[in-house]
C-alpha cells in the first residue's frame, strides 16, 4: 500500500533542463513531453500505443455486452493474474505491468489478498489449477515473512525491508482464506505471529501510526481490521478482536458528516482516491457483518450512498474526492470503482435495493470496458488499467495486479447478485 | 385562468398530446413556451459549431441520422405550432426554460398554471411565477418511486406501474401530490405498450387537473425527502428482469 502507489519526486537543484523548460514556448514543452512518453513509456510498442489512442478517444478496449459475457472476462483476468505470477520466480505475483519497464517484482501485499480470490475463482469454476496457485502464492508469502512476523512495504526486491501495518494486515486475509481451504495449521501460526507484530505497533487509541505510509495514522486500515476478525473468529481468540474494534473506533472518527473520510489519502494532504475509500468502505462493511453491529455498517452504507448518487448523475467515477465529496475528474482509478462496485453488490445482498444492483452492473460493465480481450500482447491482454485514461494520476501507464484481482471480486458478488435477484429472492 | 405548457423543445409531442387533452375538455387559449434549440447560446458559438461538425465528421452515419430526424422533428415543431394557433394559443421559443427571457416572458403572460411538458429540471425562479403553481405527471406513483425508469423500477419492485399529478419544486418529484392513477394493462402489453400508455394517461390526468383547477383549489397531499426512494437510469439487465416480471403482472390482472 505504499512505495508503490506513489513514487515522489526527490527535490533537487533547477537543472539545465529545468532552466531550458522555463525559456521554452508551452506547445514546445507539450511537444517535448510527447516525445518523452513515447520515449520512456515505448508508446512505439503496438499494444501500448493503441491503448493511448484508444482512450485519447475515449473509446472502450472491449465492447461490453451490458450485464452478460461475464465468463470470457473473468477467464481473461485469471489468465492475466497468472501471467503476472509466472512473470516472478518463487510464486509470488508481480505488483504490476509497466508500459516502461515490463513486470514488477512481487509484491507481498497484494499476493496476499489475491489468495482469497483465486480460491473463490477454483470454487466456482471448479478449476483446481487457481487453488495450486493460490497455494504457492501463500508458500511464496511464508517464505518473504520478516523475522519479527510482519510482512514488508512495497516489492520484495528492495535491498532493505522496511514492516508495513497494511500490509502485513492483507497477507493474513490470504493466509486465513489458504488456512480455511486447505487446512495447513503452519498458515494459521503464521497468520498469528503477523497480528502479534500488528497488536504491538498499535497504539493506545486503537490507530497505527508506526510503520505505515508517511508515518501518516489512515483510516483504509479498515482493511486491516476486516482480516483481523476473521482471524479472530477462526482462532476464537478474544484479544485480536478487541484489537480491531479499537482500530475501528479510532477510524469511524475520520468519518465526516458528508460521510466522507479524512485520512483516507496515501499523502496526508491529498485527495482520498476511490482506492482508498475502496478500502475503508468494505473494511467497515465486512467487519460490521462480522461483528453484527449496525454502526459500522452504516458508517459504510453512507460512503456508498453519496458514491453511488454520484455515480448515476455524473455517470462514472471521480478518480479522487476531496473534503465536502469535492471531485477530480480528469481520470477514473479503476481499482477503486472495481472495489465500490463490490461493495454495492454487498449492499444489494443486505438490503435487497435494487438501485445497489443497477450502480453495480453499470460500473462493471465500465470498468469491462477497459479490459482488451483481443491484444496480440499478452501482458495487455486481460489487464486492467491503473487510471482511465492510463495516463491517469493513479498507477500511471501502469496494469496493476489489484486492479484485476478487485475486479473479479466484483464479478463474483455481481453473479451472486444477479442470482438472488433472477430467482426472486428480490 | 392563463394556462402555459412549459417544454424543452418544439419536437415535444408530449406537449402536443396534452394540448390536445385540454382542448377536448373545453381549455382553449393555452401558450406553449418552449426551448428553442437553434438559439441555444453553445450551438450559436464558432466553438459549437465546430464541435457539432467534429462529431459528425467522426460518425457520419450517426451524423447523417440525426440531420434525416431534424428534417422530421421540423414537421413535428409546425404541427405543435399549427396545433397551439388552431384554438387561440401562441408557440413561444426561448432560449432556455430555466433562462431569464423565459422568466419575464412567463410574468407578461401572467400564468395561473404552468403545465411540465417534458423539460429539464425546472429551477425555483421560474417555478414561482405561476399563481397556482406548476403541474407535472411523473411515470410513477410517488412518493415511493422518484426519478428515472420508474415504470421499470416499480415492476422490479413488483408494484402496479401507474402515474402521478405533482406540484413541482425545486426538488426531484417531491412536490405536493395531486392524483396518483395506475396504468392500465392488457393482455399482450409489452414495457413499450405500457409506457405509450403511460404517455397518453400523463396528458389526460394533467388536463382533468386544469379542470378541476379552474373550479376550485386542488387536493394537495405532502411528501417528505425521506418518503420515498431516488431511482436511476435503469441497466438493460434490470429493464429485462422487469419485462419479464410485467408479463407475470399482466397474468395477475387477468385473473382479477
Amino acid at each position: 500500500m505504499d512505495a508503490v502507489h506513489r513514487q515522489p519526486e526527490p527535490q533537487q537543484a533547477p537543472t539545465f533542463r529545468h532552466r531550458l523548460k522555463a525559456v521554452m514556448p508551452p506547445a514546445l514543452v507539450a511537444g517535448v513531453r510527447v516525445v518523452q512518453a513515447v520515449v520512456e513509456q515505448r508508446l512505439y510498442r503496438p499494444c501500448h500505443l493503441t491503448m493511448c489512442l484508444r482512450d485519447l478517444r475515449n473509446r472502450p478496449a472491449s465492447l461490453v455486452q451490458p450485464g452478460r459475457d461475464r465468463e470470457r472476462y473473468v477467464q481473461a483476468l485469471l489468465q492475466w493474474l497468472a501471467r503476472a505470477q509466472d512473470a516472478v520466480s518463487g510464486g509470488g505475483v508481480a505488483g504490476y505491468y509497466s508500459f516502461s519497464g515490463g513486470w514488477s517484482a512481487a509484491y507481498p501485499e497484494t499476493t496476499g489478498y489475491i489468495v482469497p480470490t483465486l480460491l473463490e475463482a477454483s470454487r466456482r469454476l471448479k478449476v483446481q489449477e487457481w487453488a495450486d496457485r493460490a497455494r504457492k502464492m501463500i508458500e511464496w508469502e511464508l517464505s518473504v515473512q520478516l523475522p519479527d512476523g510482519s510482512w514488508q512495504s512495497g516489492f520484495v526486491d528492495q535491498p532493505s525491508p522496511t514492516p508495513s501495518v497494511f500490509n502485513t494486515g492483507q497477507v493474513i486475509d490470504g493466509l486465513v482464506a489458504g488456512y480455511l481451504h486447505f487446512k495447513e495449521t503452519s498458515w494459521l501460526d503464521a497468520a498469528v505471529q503477523g497480528w502479534r507484530w500488528l497488536i504491538a505497533q498499535q497504539d493506545s487509541d486503537g490507530a497505527w501510526r508506526r510503520y505505515v505510509y508517511r508515518d501518516h495514522p489512515n483510516c483504509y486500515s479498515a482493511r486491516v481490521a476486516w482480516p483481523m476478525l476473521i482471524l479472530a473468529q477462526v482462532t476464537g481468540d478474544a484479544d485480536i478482536r478487541a484489537s480491531a474494534i479499537r482500530y475501528l473506533s479510532w477510524a469511524a472518527a475520520c468519518q465526516d458528516e458528508t460521510g466522507w473520510f479524512e485520512n483516507c489519502s496515501l499523502e496526508p494532504s491529498d485527495s482520498a482516491l476511490t482506492h482508498t475509500l475502496g478500502y475503508t468502505i468494505e473494511g467497515f462493511l465486512e467487519s460490521g457483518l462480522i461483528l453484527k453491529e449496525e454502526r459500522w455498517i452504516s458508517i459504510a452504507q453512507r460512503a456508498a450512498d453519496v458514491l453511488l448518487h454520484k455515480f448515476e448523475v455524473r455517470k462514472h467515477l471521480a478518480g479522487t474526492y476531496g473534503k465536502g465529496w469535492k471531485p477530480d475528474h480528469s481520470f477514473a482509478c479503476l481499482t477503486g470503482c472495481a472495489q465500490i462496485s463490490r461493495v454495492w453488490g454487498r449492499f444489494f445482498e443486505l438490503t435487497h435495493d435494487a438501485r445497489y444492483l443497477n450502480a453495480m452492473l453499470k460500473l462493471n460493465d465500465y470498468v469491462l470496458g477497459q479490459v482488451s480481450l483481443d491484444d496480440g500482447c499478452l501482458d495487455i491482454r486481460g489487464g486492467v488499467p491503473g487510471s482511465k485514461p492510463v495516463w491517469g494520476a493513479y498507477m500511471t501507464y501502469r496494469l496493476p495486479n489489484w486492479a484485476a484481482k478487485f475486479t473479479l471480486d466484483a464479478l463474483f458478488q455481481e453473479a451472486d447478485a444477479m442470482a438472488i435477484v433472477e430467482t426472486g429472492r428480490a | 385562468m392563463t394556462v402555459v405548457i412549459l417544454c424543452g423543445s418544439p419536437y415535444s409531442t408530449y406537449a402536443r398530446d396534452i394540448l390536445h387533452e385540454l382542448n377536448e375538455l373545453g381549455v382553449t387559449q393555452v401558450q406553449v413556451v418552449a426551448a428553442d434549440p437553434e438559439s441555444s447560446s453553445a450551438r450559436r458559438s464558432w466553438k459549437g459549431r465546430a464541435a457539432a461538425l467534429f462529431k459528425v465528421a467522426r460518425r457520419p452515419t450517426r451524423g447523417l441520422r440525426r440531420l434525416l430526424g431534424a428534417s422530421v422533428s421540423v414537421d413535428a415543431a409546425a404541427a405543435l405550432e399549427s396545433a397551439v394557433q388552431a384554438q387561440g394559443g401562441r408557440l413561444h421559443l426561448v432560449p432556455d426554460v430555466n433562462g431569464e427571457t423565459c422568466q419575464r416572458l412567463l410574468v407578461e403572460l401572467n400564468v395561473d398554471l404552468m403545465l411540465l411538458g417534458g423539460t429539464p429540471i425546472m429551477k425555483a425562479p421560474v417555478l414561482r411565477i405561476p399563481k397556482i403553481g406548476t403541474l407535472n405527471a411523473h411515470q410513477g406513483a410517488l412518493p415511493r418511486f422518484r426519478g428515472m425508469n420508474v415504470i421499470e423500477w416499480a415492476l422490479l419492485e413488483r408494484c402496479p406501474p401507474s402515474v402521478t399529478v405533482h406540484f413541482v419544486d425545486p426538488g426531484v418529484d417531491t412536490g405536493d401530490i395531486v392524483r396518483v392513477e395506475p396504468i392500465p394493462v392488457e393482455s399482450g402489453d409489452d414495457l413499450m405498450a405500457v409506457k405509450r400508455r403511460s404517455s397518453a394517461l400523463q396528458s389526460r390526468l394533467l388536463a382533468e387537473a386544469t379542470v378541476q383547477a379552474q373550479r376550485g383549489p386542488l387536493p394537495r397531499q405532502t411528501q417528505t425527502a425521506t418518503d420515498g426512494k431516488q431511482f436511476y437510469v435503469i441497466h438493460p439487465c434490470l429493464r429485462a428482469l422487469a419485462e419479464r416480471r410485467l408479463q407475470g403482472y399482466v397474468q395477475e390482472m387477468a385473473q382479477v
